[in-house]
């Protein structure tokens, strides 16, 4: 397959380098092709939500024509991204916010772990003798409901200790909370409006949540998660790694069988 | 000026909340608890889960007849021999305090954050009057000359230490102790505020109190705590004044009984130690049959309902906003607070108070940069009892905010970038 990654993975401004790379190493390890891509595409519903709904259909249609052309003249099959947000507003399969709104990218977009999972059968994993935290990203898990799949795919690398985002005291049996309903934000979204704060809020998640649970890092199924958290960790210099979900698959995957 | 707005905002957050070590360690102390005792109080009453369902509806219906309900309650605590005001502004209700209130009285208030939406104590004080907050952790704000950091408990940020520190300055200035109180020492430092406040309730003139809800249909208000400030506030002076939000009225005292209770069980309690019910001024009818007003209790009771934007809140679509029970879940939810305290917000706090700013507080552009401080994680919607569409609302705020032109630069500079690449 020939594969795009989403504007949002790649631009410069927003994508972090090394999900990038994963997503590439990982990409190749399958045998899938990857085509470069070079775009400041956002998904359109975070300008909306960031209060520039004005923008939103223009942004989505002029998202639609540039991948429109990029699949054209480099024939390709899949959008992929390693972030929850443009997943959640392009995707068929979860009725993403811009889909419903009418747009319809050309090919289909999933998301790291929906991609993997698709192809679980076929992956090939090292042993990654690890404890880590798994953290939801807050549109993947506790809005889309996007959560079977993540960790379907971390159950099969041997020696990995996968922690859910519990947290006992919250639960109550009758409320019905999954780990990804209560799964606390390390603020991703700060880095857009009040970047200063970022790294305190996310190392507070860090402190409060993973540190009791003496893990060896905390894993976000979404970049902006993991861009949080990177900085928290950094901030406080605590001795625990953070890693995107695309990453940690990156470390395990030896190929396809 | 939403430049300078935001930056003086930022400078506060991050001084007084993110960077403070006091502020984290108080509150994940208290978050702890919270979270303990709220498991508690739902598992050991699990219907509530059930009950939070119907008090939507009816926050649902009291606020789509808010009009009407305003009319009806007023005409309830009328007929129980109260007296009833509405207050389209915070002026209008200031100007029933002065009437009503004057000067050189002694107050004794219980915690009403509709009281604090208007700065009632400050405003009763440069009327020459003595107020006293008698909720401890109000108490505590009054004598620091801060501001309340959480809904439920304003001095959630304070360490006990502090708490001491202030505590035995004031006391020992009034002559209640001699020796500075132990940091670790929390029942003698509640014993001392209880020594001082103690005569107040019965020296006091007037007693102010806010309400959690009111019932249309008998004009009863149920008064939510646990310290007993409130009901000795309510009970002790001569006059009653409460101050009610008008979004607090439902229509029956059925209602009210439940939607109390949801707060009370989401606000981690299984039960409080008092609900007070107060439909009129005390009264008696034990000799011949001749009612009498102020028997044992207030010989008066007035009853401001306070409007103060919430039409307009209501009217501008942020409707969910009005259901708000004040049970204080969502901030102890919210991964921001946790390290802001109420630092995250102006006058209300956290997503939630963002609306309640623009709309009865600061307005729309001092409410902008709090805003722009929630991360929209939905945590708050998926913990809140009745599911408040809090990121939703934040989202429509923003809208709103931009269309008045106080989005803040960091963000502003991103949507040009963002607009350019639509318009290539
Ligand atoms: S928004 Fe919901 S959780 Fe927050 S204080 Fe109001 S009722 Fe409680």
């Amino acid at each position: 397959m020939r594969i795009l990654l989403h504007g949002w993975d790649t631009s410069p401004r927003l994508g972090v380098p090394e999900i990038c790379e994963a997503s590439v190493s990982i990409l190749n390890k399958m045998g899938h092709e990857y085509v470069p891509h070079k775009s400041k595409a956002i998904c359109a519903e975070a300008i909306g939500f960031l209060g520039y709904d004005n923008l939103v259909d223009d942004l989505a249609k002029k998202m639609v024509k540039d991948m429109e052309e990029a699949v054209a003249k480099e024939e390709v099959d899949m959008i992929l991204t390693s972030y929850a947000a443009p997943y959640a507003a392009w995707s068929k399969e979860v009725n993403g916010f811009l889909y419903k709104r009418g747009y319809e990218l050309p090919v289909p977009i999933e998301h790291m772990s929906t991609f993997l999972y698709k192809n679980l059968d076929k992956l090939k994993f090292k042993e990654l003798p690890m404890r880590i935290l798994l953290h939801d990203g807050c549109t993947l898990g506790r809005k889309y409901g996007v959560v079977k799949e993540p960790r379907e795919v971390l159950a099969r690398i041997p020696k990995l200790e996968v922690l859910n985002f519990d947290h006992p005291e919250l639960y109550v049996k009758e409320r019905n909370l999954n780990p990804w309903d209560i799964s606390a934000c390390p603020g991703g979204w700060l880095d857009f409006t009040m970047p200063e704060l970022m790294p305190y809020v996310a190392s507070n998640v860090v402190r409060e949540y993973a540190m009791p649970r003496n893990v060896d890092a905390i894993v976000a199924t979404c970049g902006n998660g993991y861009h949080a958290f990177k900085a928290g960790i950094k901030h406080s210099n605590f001795d625990i790694k953070a890693y995107s979900y695309t990453n940690l698959i990156d470390m395990a995957l030896e190929g396809v069988q | 000026m939403i430049d300078e707005v935001y930056d003086e905002y930022v400078k506060r957050i991050m001084e007084y909340g993110a960077k403070s070590e006091k502020v984290r360690i108080a509150l994940s102390r208290a978050i702890k608890a919270f979270e303990d005792n709220r498991r508690n109080a739902l598992g050991m009453f699990p219907h509530s889960i059930e009950v939070a369902k119907e008090v939507r509806k009816i926050k649902e219906y009291s606020i789509q007849h808010m009009d009407e309900l305003i009319k009806k309650a007023c005409e309830s605590i009328e007929r129980n021999h109260g007296h009833c005001y509405y207050a389209k502004t915070k002026e209008e209700a200031l100007k029933i305090f002065k009437e009503l209130v004057g000067s050189g009285k002694l107050i004794v208030k219980s915690k009403s954050l509709a009281s604090e939406e208007i700065h009632l104590r400050e405003f009763l004080e440069e009327q020459g009057n003595e107020v006293y907050e008698t909720d401890l952790g109000e108490f505590i704000v009054q004598l620091m000359g801060t501001r309340p950091t959480h809904i439920l408990a304003p001095a959630i940020n304070v360490p006990r230490e502090d708490v001491a520190k202030v505590l035995s300055k004031f006391m020992k200035e009034k002559g209640i102790i001699t020796e500075d109180l132990d940091g670790q020492d929390i029942p003698r430092m509640v014993e001392t505020v209880r020594r001082f406040l103690r005569n107040k309730y019965f020296e006091a003139d007037i007693g102010i109190n806010g309400a959690n809800a009111l019932a249309a249909d008998t004009g009863t208000m149920f008064i939510i705590e646990n310290e007993g400030n409130a009901r000795l506030s309510i009970g002790a002076p001569p006059v009653q004044i409460a101050i009610v939000g008008v979004e607090k009225i439902v229509p029956t005292i059925e209602d009210a009984f439940k939607v109390t209770e949801v707060t009370w069980r989401y606000a981690n309690y299984t039960v409080p130690a008092y609900v007070n019910l107060v439909s009129g001024p005390s009264k008696t009818g034990d000799i011949e049959k001749v009612i009498t007003y102020g028997a044992h209790g207030p010989k008066e009771l007035h009853v401001i309902l306070l409007d103060n934007g919430r039409t307009e809140m209501r009217d501008a679509g942020y409707e969910e906003a009005l259901y708000c029970l004040r049970c204080g879940t969502c901030l102890y939810e919210c991964s921001i607070y946790s390290v802001t305290a109420g630092f995250f917000g102006q006058q209300y706090m956290g997503g939630i108070g963002a609306i309640w700013d623009a709309f009865t507080t600061v307005g729309l552009e001092k409410a902008s940069p709090v805003a722009y401080t929630c991360v929209r994680c939905g945590k708050c919607k998926t913990m809140c009892p009745l599911n408040i569409d809090i990121p939703g609302m934040i989202s429509k705020l923003r809208n709103d905010a931009r269309k008045q032109g106080y989005v803040p630069k960091v963000v502003r500079d991103f949507a040009k970038e963002i607009e350019e690449y639509a318009k290539e």
